[in-house]
C-alpha cells in the first residue's frame, strides 16, 4: 500500500493525496451530485459529446471512491483496533440495534465527523448531537426526528429502514 | 549560490472576464496583506478602461500614471505613487488615458518586459473586464494567474471564457515558440483520425506521442488558475467554487485550485456609495481573515476543501 498507487485517484476526486477520509467523502458526494445534475454552470463549456463525456466522468468518480474508501478503511483498521465490533463486508460494524451509540461507532468508523454529515444532509448540528446522545427531549417533533435519522442513516450508507425503526423505537419509548 | 539579480518579483493578476466580480477590491487586498507581512509590493492598474484603483487607497501625492509610460515614454518605476504603507506602492491607471485597442504591439511588449524589471518581492496587476488580447496577455504574464468570480450565472460564464481564451492564447503562444503551430494545427484538423475529440486530448496527444522537448509539456502544464468566490451571500454558494474547479479541470484540464471566498458584506457596499466625501474602507474584521486565507492559499499554492470550511 502506497500512496503513490492512489494519487491518480485522488487527482480524480480533485485533492491532494495526503487529504482526510471525510474530504474524499465530500468531494466525491459534491462531484457525483455535479456531475449528474443539469446545472447551468454546464451551458457554458458543453461540448457535443457531453453526455458521455459526463458518464465516463461519473464512472471515474466511482471508481476512485471506491478505491479509496477501501484504503482509508485499512489504514483505520491497521490504526485503531479499539472498536470490537464485527466487521461486514464493507468493513462497517454492524450492529443488532441502532441507537444515538451505534451511529456514532459507526460514522467514527468511517473517519466522518458532524460537521460533516450536518453539511451535506442539511441537518442543524446540534440535532444531529442530540441524536447521537440521545436528548430526546431536546428534538424537535417526531416527524423531524424521523426524517433526520432517515437522512442520517443515509449518509452513513447503512439500512435505513432498520436505522429509521430502531431509533424510533427507543425515542418512543423513552420519551 | 547567489543570484545575479538583486530580486525576481513574484507576479500576481487578477482577472475573470466580468466587471463588478470585486478584481480591484481583492487586488487591493491582497497588496495590503503581503505589505503587512513585510513584503515590497508594487500594485499596478492596468484596468485601461476603466481604472479606479486609486479610490481603494490613501494616496498622498498622486504621480504620474500608466498613460505616462505609453504617451510620454517615462520608465515605469518613475511612476511609483506612494501610499500610507510604506512598502506598497501603486502605479495607477488613468481613466481616460488610453482605449486599449489602440495599444501597439510593441508598446505592449515593452510594457510586459519593463512590469518584470520592477524591483520588489510582489507586483499585484489588477485586470479590466472583458477578453481583450492586451488583457488577456498582462494575465498571462504571472507567475500566480488569479480569477474571481460572483455566484452568477453570466458572472460564472464570462470566467469560464476569459479562462478558456486565456488558456488558448498561451497554447498558441507555446505552439509558435516550439515551431509546432502548424503540427498542432493539422492534428486538431484531423482529429477523428487521432482519436482526439477536445483540448484535453490534444495536449495530451502532443505531451505524449509527438517527439517533443520536454519543456513544452511542463510549460503547458504550468498553466494553472486560482479561483476566487466573491459576494457571497449564502453559505450553499461556497459549493460552487468547487464545481467551477471541477469544469476548469475536467473539461479544460486545466489544474485549478480553489483558494478561498468573500462573504458579501452590506457595510462594504455602502463606504463604496457617494454619500461620503472620501470613501472609507473599513474591512470587516471578517473579510480580513478570508483575504488572509485566500492569500496564503496562493503562496503556498494550497486550496480549501470541504472539510476546511465546515466552520463557515
Amino acid at each position: 500500500m502506497h500512496e503513490q498507487n492512489y494519487k491518480k485517484y485522488f487527482e480524480i476526486l480533485e485533492l491532494e493525496p495526503d487529504t482526510t477520509f471525510s474530504d474524499v467523502k465530500g468531494s466525491y458526494l459534491h462531484l457525483k451530485k455535479l456531475y449528474s445534475s443539469n446545472s447551468f454552470i454546464f451551458s457554458s463549456l458543453s461540448d457535443a459529446l457531453e453526455k458521455e463525456k459526463r458518464k465516463k466522468i461519473l464512472g471515474q468518480i466511482e471508481e476512485a471512491y471506491a478505491i479509496l474508501s477501501d484504503y482509508y478503511l485499512s489504514e483505520k483498521k491497521q490504526k485503531s483496533q479499539t472498536i470490537k465490533t464485527t466487521v461486514s463486508n464493507e468493513h462497517v460494524p454492524e450492529f443488532d440495534v441502532y441507537n444515538g451509540n451505534a451511529l456514532r461507532l459507526t460514522r467514527e468508523v468511517l473517519g466522518i465527523n458532524l460537521e460533516e454529515v450536518a453539511f451535506f444532509s442539511k441537518i442543524p448540528l446540534q440535532h444531529l448531537e442530540n441524536i447521537e446522545t440521545e436528548r430526546f427531549d431536546l428534538l424537535p417533533p417526531k416527524a423531524y426526528v424521523r426524517i433526520f435519522v432517515r437522512k442520517y442513516a443515509e449518509y452513513l450508507s447503512l439500512n435505513i429502514k432498520k436505522v429509521t425503526d430502531d431509533y424510533m423505537k427507543q425515542y418512543e419509548n423513552k420519551k | 549560490m547567489k543570484n545575479v539579480k538583486s530580486k525576481v518579483a513574484e507576479i500576481w493578476t487578477v482577472g475573470g472576464g466580468k466587471g463588478g466580480t470585486g478584481k480591484t477590491f481583492l487586488t487591493s487586498q491582497l497588496a495590503k496583506y503581503l505589505a503587512l507581512k513585510k513584503k515590497q509590493v508594487i500594485l499596478i492598474d492596468s484596468d485601461f478602461g476603466g481604472a479606479n484603483l486609486r479610490y481603494f487607497f490613501n494616496i498622498k501625492k498622486q504621480g504620474k500614471s500608466i498613460k505616462d509610460f505609453f504617451t510620454n515614454k517615462e520608465p515605469l518605476e518613475n511612476l511609483l505613487s506612494h501610499t500610507d504603507m510604506r512598502n506598497l506602492k501603486i502605479i495607477t491607471g488613468d481613466y481616460n488615458a488610453i482605449s486599449i485597442n489602440s495599444i501597439k504591439y510593441s508598446q505592449k511588449m515593452k510594457f510586459l518586459r519593463h512590469i518584470k524589471e520592477l524591483d520588489a518581492d510582489y507586483i499585484l496587476i489588477d485586470l479590466g473586464g472583458g477578453l481583450n488580447f492586451n488583457t488577456i496577455d498582462v494575465f498571462l504574464l504571472a507567475d500566480k494567474m488569479i480569477v474571481i468570480t460572483v455566484p452568477e450565472i453570466t458572472a460564472i460564464d464570462n470566467l469560464f471564457q476569459f479562462v478558456k481564451n486565456a488558456y488558448f492564447r498561451k497554447l498558441n503562444f507555446l505552439f509558435k515558440n516550439y515551431k509546432l503551430k502548424d503540427t498542432a494545427k493539422d492534428i486538431w484538423e484531423h482529429r477523428k483520425n487521432y482519436g482526439i475529440e477536445n483540448i484535453i486530448d490534444l495536449t495530451d496527444y502532443i505531451k505524449t506521442k509527438l517527439d517533443v522537448d520536454s519543456s513544452i509539456s511542463r510549460e503547458i502544464s504550468e498553466f494553472s488558475i486560482f479561483i476566487v468566490l466573491n459576494k457571497l451571500k449564502n453559505p450553499n454558494e461556497i459549493n460552487q467554487g468547487f464545481s467551477i474547479k471541477s469544469l476548469c479541470i475536467k473539461y479544460l484540464g486545466i489544474p485549478s485550485i480553489y483558494a478561498g471566498y468573500i462573504g458579501f458584506d452590506e457595510n462594504f457596499r455602502k463606504n463604496l456609495s457617494l454619500s461620503d466625501y472620501i470613501p472609507k474602507f473599513n474591512v470587516s474584521t471578517r473579510i480580513q481573515k478570508e483575504i488572509l486565507e485566500i492569500a496564503e492559499n496562493i503562496i503556498n499554492k494550497e486550496q480549501i476543501t470541504i472539510s476546511t470550511i465546515k466552520n463557515a
